[in-house]
């Protein structure tokens, strides 16, 4: 995975404290192949409580300005069902965790 | 080539001006769409009232006078800094400056309305409960908009003396972003 641990500690603490304490955050896409470079930093969030667009938008702005690189947000709300896209990049996502 | 100087500075405080106008205007038609919509919207509304073109016009017609408040505000911040000698070589330079004069709260409010203006356009016809939420957010955001609009055309004229070119829409845009 091309991501630090301290990026990963900011993503996951950046996406709880907007999405709510137990969001579950994963990372899809191309920063998951090391043999890659540059890119996207591809996130699915999966909060237990809906998620609103200008919330998403906040998630998106804090994580750009803070990890100057480009962030893609999917947020899979509740008791909304999966879209083929969602499937897709959940089969191959690995879920993010803070390492102290 | 004094003439030629102040000719060009003549042109540039025009230009000011034909935004600052521009932004009058946006505001105005932007506030006739929203209210010609029932706030807030759900997705619900939106499944009965599918085939209703006056909403879905009033809708299209929000997205884009949104958009276009906001790229219009944007360019009349950066040229005004040619005007008053500031230097900016970046966008997040000028919404710094415009920050520290308090014509925006700060450079994430500026920033946090242009991503969920650009997220909504790509995914929003996806379904109802999203489209509700897309202009339910512009809703909101659109509020934050006029007060930048109104504290920016302030601005201009107390420090840089400038005016929207004609007053055709100050009184209306007074009102609506009171």
């Amino acid at each position: 995975m091309r991501l630090t641990t301290d990026q990963i500690n900011t993503i996951v603490k950046t996406c709880r404290a907007v999405a709510g304490a137990s969001a579950l955050v994963w990372l899809y896409g191309s920063r998951l192949d090391d043999t890659r470079h540059g890119g996207d930093i591809d996130l699915l969030i999966e909060p237990e409580d809906s998620v609103s667009l200008l919330l998403r938008a906040r998630i998106k702005t804090i994580l750009e300005q803070t990890l100057s690189l480009p962030v893609d947000l999917l947020v899979k709300n509740p008791g909304v069902p999966d879209n083929p896209f969602l499937s897709i990049a959940r089969a191959q996502a690995k879920l993010l965790e803070i390492t102290p | 080539m004094k003439s030629t100087t102040s000719e060009l500075l003549f042109s540039e405080k025009q230009h000011l001006a034909n935004l600052l106008e521009a932004i009058q205007r946006c505001v105005y038609f932007l506030n006739s769409s929203h209210r010609a919509v029932e706030w807030p919207l759900s997705g619900s509304v939106l499944t009965l009232r599918k085939k209703d073109n006056d909403l879905f016009e009033a809708l299209s017609a929000i997205n884009e006078r949104f958009a276009k408040l906001q790229d219009t505000l944007g360019s009349a911040m950066r040229h005004s800094l040619l005007l008053s000698g500031e230097q900016a070589d970046s966008f997040i330079k000028v919404l710094a400056i415009f920050e520290k004069n308090q014509v925006i709260h700060s450079v994430e409010e500026w920033q946090v309305a242009r991503t969920a203006r650009n997220l909504a356009a790509h995914d929003y016809e996806i379904s109802f409960d999203d489209v509700a939420d897309h202009f339910n957010t512009l809703h909101t955001l659109t509020h934050t908009l006029y007060q930048i609009a109104r504290r920016f055309i302030i601005y201009c004229k107390k420090e840089l003396g400038i005016s929207p070119s004609t007053p055709d829409f100050s009184e209306e845009f007074y009102l609506i972003t009171e």
